[in-house]
């Protein structure tokens, strides 16, 4: 069995005047990536991209260790997939979705169906367009986990939705996740549920991969530097998103260490950042 | 493929049951009148419509992006919306034979009338030619500026074909025009005549006008994904 669920190398695909230039993203089994970015940034092109929705302009893709356009078939009957808006015909009810989508797969268990819309306590008799927004992403999540798929892609899962659905949602991934020959690919603009449940971390920004990485790792290394703007002098270069005060200085640093050895950090303050600062800075320096 | 054109039949069930009961009140009166030529624009808006109504399904409903998360191979799509496009000629023709068939037991002289027939599958192969091609390209919204555009040359070409033959048969010069005028004139002739015939040379065209289109459909779908 192959090591990478998921490799994306080098892939570009120009649309109008947004460009997703060189991404290299790769999944390991086992494991759930989170792929971050602001709106806009890429996410929903990578994912529609993955599961040959949508042309790619160069470089390569392959889930399970095969290219997905020419194993196209044999590969989305391993994925589940769901959308940021979950799509169904609306006036159809949840019983007669499960039958349609059944006949396409050829690894559908109607007990795991069954025993999700249980859980989620889904009527099986209403139709789609009866269902709340976090109902319609449960079935949309029962559907796609009920053909026992090895590899679960989600794009923005957990827009829109309460805390307590989206809380739901992260604890059925991470026991999906739990037999180590699965992955998940999550994409949200939510970090803290990324921080929550991811393993590894992939961050994109205006259409290019700024990071993809091991969470901690991360987390380990891209700190928070805070201190007299006095102190500024000769660390410019190694802060992104200055933001400046009338006293003081914040920015973020990529490496703590490499950062450590070249400065005196004695006086500054070092913080740990999270996805949401790494993310914000990061477009400040853009701005 | 089965599955795909039963989902398009079961999402337009309301619609499919006012179909048959229009098709079936249309099919007597053409009876009753005995102008069974009369069938022909009612059946082509309705065969049409049904149509256009399952892509609008898709459309409102995201049904592309539903399909393609799952193992279907797009020409599969494609081609199960051309199997349910010559479905609905069916279903729309179903209550004419019916009656015609019924009605001959009863005493009741109910010919069916084959070039009218054939016209009507022509006329509506030709349309769901055109039109498929471009919802795959383009999607609903803007196929459906084009189906508007399309209904009204269909019925200018249809209502003023013949008339302008014949028109321009008698303002031209014999020597100079027969070469054009002689075999569209002929070829409106042969459209015209109302035999077994003409009726399955109306469908060979039809089938071949429907592969054509949907060769055209599946590459268009494949290369330009929305």
């Amino acid at each position: 069995m192959e090591d990478n669920i998921l490799e994306i190398i080098n892939l570009s695909r120009s649309y109008g005047k947004f460009k997703l230039s060189d991404v290299n993203i790769v999944l390991p089994r086992g494991y759930i990536m989170g792929f971050v970015g602001a709106n806009g940034a890429g996410k929903t092109t990578t994912i529609k991209l993955i599961m040959n929705m949508i042309r790619r302009d160069s470089g390569e893709i392959n889930v399970f260790g095969k290219d997905n356009i020419k194993y196209e078939m044999q590969i989305k009957d391993k994925i589940g997939y769901v959308s940021e808006q979950p799509v169904f015909y609306d006036d159809l009810t949840v019983d007669w979705t499960a039958h349609f989508a059944k006949k396409f797969y050829s690894n559908w268990d109607d007990t795991i169906f069954t025993g999700l819309l249980k859980r989620f306590n889904i009527d099986k008799t209403k139709k789609i367009n009866q269902l709340s927004k976090g109902m319609k992403m449960k079935t949309a999540l029962a559907l796609a986990l009920s053909h026992r798929p090895e590899l679960l892609i989600l794009d923005e899962p957990t827009s829109g939705l309460d805390p307590i659905v989206r809380d739901e949602l992260l604890e059925i991934l991470m026991e999906f996740i739990q037999d180590e020959k699965r992955g998940v690919f999550f994409s949200s603009h939510i970090t803290s549920d990324i921080e929550k449940i991811a393993d590894y971390v992939t961050l994109i920004d205006n259409g290019e991969i700024v990071l993809s990485e091991e969470k901690e790792d991360i987390l380990n290394r891209w700190k928070l530097v805070r201190g007299d703007h006095r102190e500024l002098k000769g660390l410019k270069e190694d802060l992104i998103g200055l933001r400046l005060s009338k006293t003081y200085f914040e920015a973020l640093i990529k490496d703590i260490d490499a950062f450590e050895k070249k400065h005196d950090t004695s006086s500054l303050v070092v913080d740990t950042a999270n996805l949401d600062d790494i993310l914000l800075h990061l477009a400040r320096r853009e701005n | 493929m089965f599955h795909l054109v039963a989902k398009d039949f079961y999402i337009n069930r309301k619609y499919f049951l006012l179909v048959i009961l229009i098709a079936g009140l249309i099919s007597g009166t053409m009876f009753y009148e005995n102008n069974i030529s009369g069938i022909v624009f009612p059946l082509v808006m309705i065969c049409y419509g049904m149509l256009t109504r399952s892509c609008y399904h898709d459309d409102k409903d995201r049904g592309n992006i539903f399909l393609r998360m799952m193992p279907i191979k797009p020409s599969t799509i494609v081609f199960s919306k051309y199997v349910f496009g010559l479905l609905v000629i069916v279903v729309g023709f179903f209550p004419y034979m019916a009656i015609s068939f019924l009605g001959k037991p009863l005493g009741l002289e109910l010919n069916i009338e084959y070039g009218a027939m054939g016209i009507s599958v022509f006329i509506i192969s030709f349309a769901h030619s055109i039109y498929l091609p471009v919802f795959f390209k383009y999607g609903y919204m803007k196929a459906r500026t084009f189906q508007t555009v399309f209904y009204i040359g269909i019925m200018i070409v249809s209502l003023s074909l013949k008339s302008f033959i014949e028109t321009i048969k008698l303002s031209i010069p014999i020597s100079q025009g027969q070469w054009l005028i002689k075999p569209l004139s002929n070829m409106v002739e042969l459209f015209s005549q109302n035999n077994v015939m003409s009726s399955i040379m109306y469908i060979l065209i039809s089938f071949i006008m429907l592969g054509i289109s949907a060769i055209v459909s599946v590459r268009l779908y494949q290369t330009e994904r929305r």
